[in-house]
């Protein structure tokens, strides 16, 4: 189980939470052609290694915020507000990935 | 006859002998004592036949003392209790307890299907997928009977299994030397500990080792550290507790076997879920055995095993011991059942031998045969002897010939350890091999938080672990800024009597490489994973088809694949492998390691959530009189809603019938509390409103209500409901019941992420309000008799929501209904729904109210063509579909689904669309799902078109037919036409009924 | 190699000590160019290699594997094969693999377990019933067997089955000619029969690059060394996206961990293959004994195949609703894969924006069954140039087009 560090409750086991999408997913202008909107409704960066999701405190405040997770190891980088600058992804250490 | 338990011997042992425990196996009864497992105790009676293998039906016994055991499963308990494949090394000991051997038939002593043996040629691993080429459905039931270990339980297990949470802030995993080491200092700081250690009794190793610690015999300090954590109010002592998984973040699951046996109430087994800042494993380490022919029969047992039956279960396990190792540790085994009046004698593969142990054998006159492996072991249902050859200076065969004999009723063997390791990999820590002693040990930088000590870090020393032990402690309380004073002093440890510094004198483990010296011997069986029955042979075979990872290995010997995972077996596996293949052992590494680290009850993982507290049921205020009402109910989501009410004993369609009758001739009433309710306030309401609904929110006064329709992204229908406004930035919006959470979730989302300067707030008031449908001709006349004020009832009108009050109490009446017909709903805070209710039942009777159901407003909805959404509508229908394009604004420039709508697919001809359908046969109702196919569909000719199916179907008495509601391919351009509707019948053919398209709306207020 | 498999020839083998069994396939070296590449060698990028050498007229092939042959979802599935979907198009495309296995041991002699014993989805409310009858209905029209059961007759075809839990049991739906193979035997017979052909089998060989020139690919780069490549087909499930993105485009996927475990193997217990999609969770009963126990993925991007406690014990927990009498049993392991998971969740089977290289992927939960089908209508689009009417309506156009094959509606726990 995933500890996530809620920006106002603090670290809460990952039951509390509900992950929703990648996160930064920017809704495109509704003058866009069919292939931009499609890539905004089913493509997905899928990235092997630290990501930025969406996350919500559903047991608990209810609010979204964005989580650091890399998603191989499922370690946790923290965690950051809806409108606040982007911290930098951690650094990647030397791993070798999967088994 | 097992007459007395003649292997227990006096002065040895720490189980309690002034509490005798009867218990009984396969059939005979015999006693033990408190603290016996049922292993120790079978083995105090010299019995070690004890079970069957899986494949060969070979006769086998306990190998081990603890969870690695692979051969003595046993089923014990009957009817509710039963429980099959339960390792008898760890199966405490109760009163009555009642036990029985597995896999065999018709005894254990005389297994006809031993007989497979003489098969074993053609039972080779991966035999099955080179035969059964035709005709696999005929031997397959064969297979599958001769598969499984024992029977599967068919009553229902009736004890709880219970989930514990618990947070700390160091959990030491495993309670042996090293584990204790570590306690013994997280005593003397302020953090929160946990300890867990899979026996009943603590001490692990230290169970059967010698060894000092500060002048108190080594057992002694264990259990005076683990007394003195008994009663300390910030340590958490758990005994007969397994770590099976751990996490990334230490998130850990530990099983507590607190009352396995036991018809107590508490319950049978815990399951901790453990969230600890820091986490030490010593887990410890897995003795291996060696391999040679015949190394599973009764009699043959771990090294450590065996000294550990002596030393702390007072069992000398046979007369006559043979030692088989490449080791000093195993010669404590020798010179402890010497000392136990034992004749013993050791081969020692090895040349040269000099060690702590081996010297004080050699003094003590124990034979020692230098440079010396085992050829094959004589006897079948017990060990008679055993025979030996000589090898070279490198540990390599000299031709297998025989050089020596001796009759022996028990061998035990140990091929060196292997870190425990599992608990390491299971978060992805990572393993390195080391090359000098041949195991796998952890990385050092692997976690964080996560500590690994003694033997599971690959130390091989007593004092080397217990300061790894200690070491681990201060680091981690430090670490949490709970360090403590002062250096850490050094302990006096002492091994047989002698004082031992850390790394000095106490390479109990060193060893030389000695691997499968006799990889050629035939006939006969070597094996490596023995509850599989997966020998040397199986493995030369899968290398020499090209099986060359260990995970291919493992999978087509299936070796390591048994429940035991593998503890015994895994490392001689790969180590044959990477020979074969030309390389050092830990060459190909490892398979992954998997949770649990033994076997889990699968009750302990589901606890609680059973039965009547498996799934919330979620009830309405009302929910009592609908039941004294004689309503049947049926599940929406959580909740149970009344389907239909029946007193007479009706049938569904009769109760219907009359229901329906009821409300458009007369008046009925309706629980409708269950729909979802969301408040929203805030000046960007109606902005919030325009970008959630299809159609423009803008021009909607105060008091007045409005139908809208939901899109998600793609422009499907979602959702759907009726929002009024209450107030100038306060709205109260429905969604249907199952998707009420979901459409506040996605309201939630988008004023969070998309929109969050926005002002506007959201709140569910599903459970604030009970909502009670009132629909008919006397819906109003009724209204007038409840509200305080009779006169606020001329108020109400469709799409008008007002306000009012019954029996002193606020109450809200909204001027929509789901009927088409005369109504409204009123809402009433929840704590008086009942109340309300009642009075509504009670101010009816003149008129004859009928409280109907959810399969009546079905009805009388379909009547009206009303959608309901995730029935009529699914993630596939837009709106124009659904012939709904006047809800779709043309003015807005924008709401979510807009974009979605204008997709190029989703125009032109060819979509599923929304009608109406009446059945050829008025009296004949259509079924729901059944599937729409042209007129001219020839039954002969499949696969036939599918052209759409249908949604809704009812029996309708106010129309005077049936009616029905589908989707069908480019419905609203063939009104009039005729379809086929085809189904499954009852008796399992297909066939097909006529039906025409035509208007889903058959009745209005006034009539048809 | 190996020789010809049959029960004599296991006789006469054991009679000579099974010395004479040689490499079931073949290793090879990477050559320098082949007509086609098929990049993935698990159950589908094997299949389509066999039905290249066996069916195709395409020259000389290649299967390029990262790691170890069949490792990936074909090691990890629950190996369930049916079906009986919503849709037309996504009947044909299943059924068209449940044909094949009927006869798929005898075509590559290889006994591949595969046990025709139903597929069984049983209905716990009204709205589970309407689906289901719709379901079975449109399968029957499509020229599938499918079958309705009564509460009743599920409890014959199931005796351990629970029909009064929380969720009662109200009916189900039942495709006979569904049920369960071994997955492993699946890639490993694919392996031998291809390797037979001619086809170079290359482990440890992991691609890194694309070489493309003026929108074509001509070549891959690998860990093995450079290879030239005529066509190129990628099949590699949960790691498509980052394939694409070597290639220089983006798929409409979700790369999710899914879980699974087994129990301890008991005696024969159950004798079909039970799912739910109301309790989210289903299980079926291996020819060795263990109870398979699958359900839903976990939910957030991941590649851990690990995945999350809270699947573990809400799966487990919606089991022992269905199956009381197994409460007593124990887990034996349990694990994860990464599956490639679509919206609609329906696989994609196309041409990428790069011209020659082919897609095959999205399959998501439900992959296993379809690989003699996937892999034999993958080949020949390939082979042609062009997607095969049964493989046509799955191409990843679709999602731009707004033409989505939904079976997410109606399969809940697609497996």
């Amino acid at each position: 189980m995933l500890y996530i560090p809620c920006p106002w409750c603090g670290e809460r086991e990952e039951l509390e939470f509900h992950y929703h999408d990648e996160g930064h997913i920017v809704r495109p202008d509704v003058s866009v052609g069919d292939g931009e909107w499609s890539s905004y409704l089913y493509e997905r960066e899928n990235v092997e290694g630290w990501q930025r999701d969406l996350w919500s405190h559903d047991a608990g405040c209810r609010r979204y915020f964005y989580v650091l997770r890399h998603s191989v190891t499922d370690e946790i980088g923290g965690a950051y507000k809806v409108g606040e600058k982007l911290p930098p992804l951690p650094v990647e250490a030397e791993r070798e990935m999967g088994s | 006859m097992i007459k007395r338990a003649l292997n227990r011997v006096e002065g040895w042992g720490r189980v309690d002998r002034t509490q005798e425990i009867d218990f009984s196996f396969d059939g005979q009864w015999m006693k033990g004592y408190r603290g016996d497992t049922l292993a120790s105790a079978l083995l105090s009676y010299d019995m070690h036949l004890v079970g069957r293998s899986f494949k060969y039906h070979r006769p086998r016994g306990f190998l081990g003392v603890g969870s690695e055991e692979p051969n003595g499963l046993v089923t014990w308990g009957e009817g509710k209790g039963l429980t099959p494949n339960t390792r008898g090394t760890m199966l405490e000991l109760s009163e009555g307890l009642k036990v029985r051997s597995q896999n065999y038939w018709p005894s254990l002593h005389y297994d006809v299907k031993e007989g497979l043996g003489l098969f074993s040629g053609l039972l080779t691993a991966g035999f099955y997928y080179k035969t059964f080429i035709w005709g696999w459905r005929f031997y397959e039931p064969l297979i599958r009977r001769m598969a499984g270990l024992g029977e599967g339980p068919r009553e229902v297990c009736e004890r709880d299994y219970a989930w514990r949470y618990c947070s700390c802030d160091v959990l030491v995993i495993g309670g042996g030397s090293s584990g204790t080491a570590a306690l013994s200092e997280l005593l003397r700081g302020k953090g929160r500990v946990v300890i867990l250690d899979e026996g009943h009794t603590e001490g692990g190793w230290m169970q059967g080792d010698e060894g000092e610690v500060e002048g108190m015999e080594g057992m002694d300090w264990v259990r005076s550290v683990w007394s003195e954590a008994d009663s300390c109010d910030h340590v958490r002592v758990l005994r007969r507790t397994t770590a099976v998984s751990v996490y990334p973040g230490n998130y850990v699951l530990a099983v507590e076997r607190s009352d396995e046996v036991g018809e107590g109430l508490g319950p049978r087994e815990v399951l901790w879920k453990i969230r600890a800042k820091e986490v030490i494993l010593a887990s410890g380490g897995l003795e291996q055995p060696s391999t040679f022919v015949n190394n599973d029969r009764p009699g043959v047992m771990l090294a450590g095993a065996v000294r550990r039956y002596l030393r702390h279960y007072g069992v000398r396990v046979g007369e006559r011991v043979c030692v088989v190792t490449n080791n000093d540790d195993a010669y404590q085994t020798a010179l402890v059942m010497k000392e136990a009046g034992s004749e013993v004698m050791v081969l020692d593969s090895r040349y040269d031998v000099r060690g702590l142990f081996s010297d004080r054998a050699r003094e003590e006159g124990i034979r020692i045969e230098e440079g010396s492996y085992p050829t094959r072991v004589r006897g079948r249902n017990r060990v008679r002897g055993l025979g030996w050859e000589n090898l070279g200076q490198g540990g390599e065969s000299l031709g297998g010939r025989e050089v020596g004999y001796e009759e022996v009723d028990i061998v035990a063997m140990s091929h060196g350890f292997t870190p425990c390791v599992h608990l390491n990999c299971h978060w992805g820590g990572k393993l390195k091999f080391d090359e000098e002693r041949e195991i796998f040990v952890p990385e050092e930088s692997s976690g964080e938080r996560f500590q690994v000590v003694g033997m599971a870090m690959g130390e091989e020393g007593f004092a080397g672990g217990m300061v790894s032990g200690r070491e681990a402690g201060r680091r981690a309380l430090s670490r949490l800024g709970m360090g403590l004073r002062g250096r850490m002093g050094m302990w006096k440890v002492g091994v047989g009597g002698r004082e031992v510094e850390e790394g000095e004198g106490d390479r109990r483990w060193d060893r030389e490489s000695v691997w499968f010296p006799n990889l050629w011997h035939k006939p006969g069986k070597q094996f490596v994973d023995f509850q599989n029955d997966v020998s040397v042979r199986d493995v030369l075979l899968a290398h020499a088809e090209g099986f060359e990872s260990v995970e291919h290995m493992k999978r087509y010997t299936t070796l390591g694949m048994a429940t035991d995972q593998g503890k015994t077996s895994n490392m001689h596996g790969l180590a044959l492998l990477s020979k074969l293949c030309g390389k050092g052992a830990g060459f190909l590494g490892t398979t992954t390691y998997r949770p649990p680290f033994t076997p889990l009850t699968i009750g302990t993982v589901a606890g609680m959530h059973r039965g009547d507290v498996y799934h919330a049921v979620r009830t309405t205020s009302a929910h009592s009189a609908h039941v004294e009402m004689g309503a049947v109910f049926e599940d929406v989501g959580d909740w149970k809603r009344a389907r239909y009410y029946t007193q007479t004993g009706e049938s569904m369609d009769a109760a219907v019938r009359r229901e329906s009758l009821g409300v458009r001739e007369g008046v009925g009433v309706m629980d409708a509390s269950t729909l979802g309710k969301i408040d929203i306030r805030g000046k960007d309401s109606v902005r919030l409103l325009n970008m959630l609904y299809t159609n423009d929110w803008s021009g909607l006064k105060e008091g007045g209500c409005r139908y809208g329709m939901m899109l998600d992204e793609a422009g499907m229908i979602m959702d759907d409901g009726v929002t009024a406004r209450l107030g100038v930035d306060h709205y109260h919006m429905t969604t249907t019941t199952g998707g009420a959470a979901r459409v506040l979730g996605w309201i939630e989302g988008w004023l969070q992420t998309e929109w969050p300067d926005w002002e506007v707030y959201c709140k569910s008031v599903t459970e604030v309000w009970s909502v009670y449908a009132v629909n008919g001709v006397h819906s109003l006349d009724m209204l007038r008799d409840i509200l305080d004020d009779g006169s606020l009832a001329e108020g109400v009108s469709p799409m008008r929501v007002s306000e009012g009050k019954v029996g002193g109490v606020g109450v809200r009446i909204f001027g929509v209904n789901f009927t088409g017909g005369l109504g409204y709903e009123i809402n009433i805070p929840s704590r008086y729904g009942l109340w309300l209710w009642r009075r509504i039942l009670e101010a009816g009777e003149k008129y004859g109210i009928v409280p109907y159901g959810t399969e009546t407003m079905h009805l009388l909805r379909a009547e009206v063509g009303y959608v309901i959404v995730g029935q009529d509508v699914d993630s596939t229908v837009t709106p124009y579909d659904a012939d709904h394009d006047g809800l779709v604004s043309k003015k807005k420039e924008d709401f979510l689904g807009y974009r979605g709508l204008k997709f190029g697919g989703l125009r032109g001809s060819g979509r599923l669309e929304l009608v109406g359908l009446e059945s050829e046969n008025s009296e004949e109702k259509l079924e729901e799902g059944g599937v729409i196919l042209s007129e001219a569909a020839d039954l002969s000719l499949l696969p036939l078109e599918n052209e759409g199916h249908v949604t809704s179907s009812y029996m309708s008495p106010n129309v005077g037919r049936s009616i029905a509601m589908g989707l069908v391919k480019d419905g609203k351009s063939r009104y009039g036409e005729e379809v086929l509707v085809g189904r499954v019948g009852a008796g399992g053919e297909f066939e097909t009924t006529k039906a025409k398209i035509v208007s889903r709306v058959w009745w209005r207020e006034g009539g048809l | 190699m190996s020789g010809h498999f049959s029960g004599l020839r296991l006789a006469y083998e054991s009679l000579r000590g099974h010395t004479g069994w040689g490499r079931q396939w073949g290793s090879s070296e990477l050559g320098d160019e082949y007509d086609v590449v098929i990049v993935g060698g698990g159950g589908h990028g094997l299949a389509t290699a066999y039905y290249l050498a066996s069916e195709c007229d395409v020259g000389r092939i290649a299967v390029l594997e990262k790691g170890w042959l069949g490792g990936g979802n074909t090691a990890r599935n629950t190996t369930i094969v049916r079906s009986n979907y919503l849709w037309d198009k996504s009947l044909a495309l299943y059924d068209h693999a449940v044909k094949m296995w009927e006869g798929l041991s005898r075509e590559l002699n290889y006994n591949v377990m595969f046990s025709q014993r139903g597929v069984l989805h049983v209905a716990h409310d009204e709205g589970d019933i309407r689906l289901s009858r719709r379901r079975c209905n449109s399968i029957r029209a499509a020229g599938v067997d499918s079958e309705w059961l009564s509460p009743e007759e599920v409890k014959e075809l199931v005796p351990i089955i629970n029909l009064h839990g929380r969720f009662p049991i109200m009916g189900g739906v039942f495709q006979p000619r569904g049920g369960v193979a071994r997955h492993d035997a699946v890639a490993w017979g694919y392996a031998r029969a291809a390797s037979g052909l001619g086809v170079d089998i290359i482990e440890n060989c992991e691609v890194t690059g694309f070489d493309v020139k003026r929108g074509k690919v001509v070549g891959l780069e690998t860990s093995r060394g450079k290879v030239k490549a005529k066509k190129v087909g990628l099949v590699v499930a949960g790691h498509s996206s980052r394939l694409a993105e070597l290639a220089g485009f983006r798929l409409p996927l979700m790369m999710n961990t899914l879980q699974a475990l087994v129990s301890e193997p008991v005696k024969p217990m159950l004798s079909t293959v039970v799912m739910s999609n109301g309790v989210h969770g289903y299980m079926s009963q291996s020819d060795k004994g263990e109870l398979v126990i699958g359900g839903g993925t976990d939910l957030p991007v991941s590649y851990s195949r690990r995945g999350g406690e809270g699947w573990f014990s809400s799966t487990t927990a919606s089991i022992v609703e269905l199956f009381p009498c197994i409460r007593r049993m124990r887990v034996l392991r349990m694990w994860g894969g990464t599956v490639d998971v679509t919206k609609d969740r329906s696989p994609i089977l196309g041409k990428t924006p790069v011209e020659n290289l082919y897609v095959n992927c999205g399959w998501g939960t439900g992959g296993f069954k379809a690989t003699p089908g996937s892999g034999h209508l993958f080949a020949h689009s390939i082979s042609r140039g062009e997607m095969v009417e049964k493989a046509a309506p799955f191409g990843m156009e679709r999602f731009r087009e707004g033409c989505l094959v939904d079976e997410g509606a109606a399969s809940g726990v697609a497996h």
